[in-house]
């Protein structure tokens, strides 16, 4: 027999979580001792205050707030040469000048490349600078003559993976990077049932298919092409 | 007295089997967040804000400060629910999250004057009861002010064992997971909480 129950065993024997032999000594114990029936019954008065405390109920806006700031996180980070477009895109300067700045901020550094004579350099380049949107862009600068004014994006990570940008038959053609050379044994455009299921689990692959390239991926344990074409 | 859960008790099967499919849809819901599935994170939004909000709307004490929390805390449950691992269920992992920032953040914040429960309603599921009196509601209205000003004076360590038990229903089990404590640790704590709570509610 206990001399006296502690705190602990009350509590603990309040919430069930008592062993099942010290739950029976317990019982045993305050059907015979009034003093530490009266502490056990003082604390379920105080639990019981807490039981019936109402669920705060989150503010109608939060939604909306937590999940704009998700999607802002859900956005690439800029890289170097983004961080110094965006504090030029930042000044306070008119729409005229910042267009210009995006026209002369590439050229300028495609000549200083050039020039430098370096034959292979990667260069990370904002995403609104290029013609087609992605997350991360790299950029090879070959030291060609005819080098272009706007640089080719030749990969892109959306929906959590890497896509490498090839030219296929006179398209253009994004596939997953390991599915080079895969022949697609399955071909959906983006308005059948398939091809709307696949986009709406993967949205940003909605990103790559923008400009009417084509998306070659694995899904569902198959190579797919993905078009916008009907 | 109260009836005590056994390991004869066939619900205790049933229980474990519920707990290894949520562990399945939780770990599923991490695999499509990491590919990219935007869907995955609204679903975890959506079944976990109340709690997130009410925990620390309990712990701040204030709806405002609340809700910045909450805003917090999903946050960095969007950044860090790709690397969830299912080593324990996402709900003890997104409370050791919320439990976690709510430290850091009330450790540097100092809460305001007026207290929890002097506030407006507003924001609080409050149910009429039409069977009771105007005198026995107020009685009511002032014993749930007098316990949630009680609340908010305990100290941290007791204040998060008492909401995670007597306000979020967690099992001491669940408690140990979140704080990252021994089971006996849970049991002592939330008895001491208890008995400070009953000092403050008789003074």
């Amino acid at each position: 027999m206990i001399r006296h129950l502690s705190s602990e065993q009350l509590s603990a024997y309040l919430d069930g979580e008592a062993a099942f032999h010290e739950s029976r000594e317990i019982e045993g114990h305050l059907a015979s001792c009034a003093d530490c029936r009266d502490r056990f019954q003082s604390m379920q008065r105080t639990v019981s205050g807490v039981w019936r405390l109402e669920r705060a109920a989150p503010p109608p806006g939060l939604s909306t707030r937590v999940r704009a700031e998700v999607a802002a996180a859900r956005r690439p980070e800029p890289a170097f040469a983004g961080n110094v477009l965006s504090y030029l895109f930042n000044l306070p300067s008119g729409p005229s000048l910042r267009a210009a700045a995006a026209v002369a901020v590439p050229l300028v550094l495609s000549l200083f490349l050039l020039r430098s004579g370096i034959e292979h350099k990667v260069v990370e380049l904002d995403q609104n600078l290029m013609l087609r949107p992605a997350l991360v862009e790299v950029v090879t600068v070959e030291p060609a003559a005819d080098l272009p004014l706007v640089l080719p994006q030749t990969t892109s990570q959306v929906a959590g993976r890497e896509f490498v940008w090839r030219e296929v038959g006179g398209g253009d053609v994004w596939v997953q990077k390991g599915l080079e050379g895969v022949v697609p044994a399955t071909r959906l455009s983006a308005q059948s049932p398939q091809g709307r299921e696949l986009l709406a689990q993967y949205s940003d692959l909605g990103l790559l298919l923008a400009d009417g390239s084509r998306v070659v991926l694995r899904y569902r344990l198959e190579t797919v092409e993905l078009s916008q074409g009907v | 007295m109260l009836a005590h859960a056994s390991w004869e008790d066939p619900v205790g099967v049933a229980t474990v089997s519920a707990v290894v499919r949520d562990l399945d849809v939780d770990l599923e819901l991490a695999e499509r967040h990491r590919y990219g599935d935007a869907r995955a994170f609204n679903e975890v939004y959506s079944r976990f804000e109340d709690m997130v909000y009410n925990l620390s709307y309990r712990l701040a004490g204030n709806r405002e400060e609340a809700a910045d929390l909450t805003q917090e805390i999903f946050l960095r449950v969007f950044r860090h629910l790709g690397s969830f691992g299912g080593r324990s269920t996402l709900k003890t992992w997104i409370f050791r999250i919320a439990v976690n920032h709510c430290r850091d953040r009330l450790s540097r914040w100092h809460p305001p004057t007026q207290p929890i429960g002097e506030e407006t309603g507003e924001g609080v599921a409050v149910y009429a009861d039409p069977s009771r009196g105007p005198e026995e509601l107020a009685v009511a209205a002032d014993d749930k002010r007098r316990v949630e000003e009680a609340l908010t004076r305990l100290p941290q360590v007791f204040r998060e064992v008492v909401v995670l038990r007597d306000i979020e229903g967690l099992s001491y089990e669940e408690i140990a997971d979140v704080l990252g404590v021994r089971i006996g640790t849970v049991r002592s704590r939330i008895a001491r909480g208890r008995d400070q709570l009953r000092t403050l509610l008789e003074t």
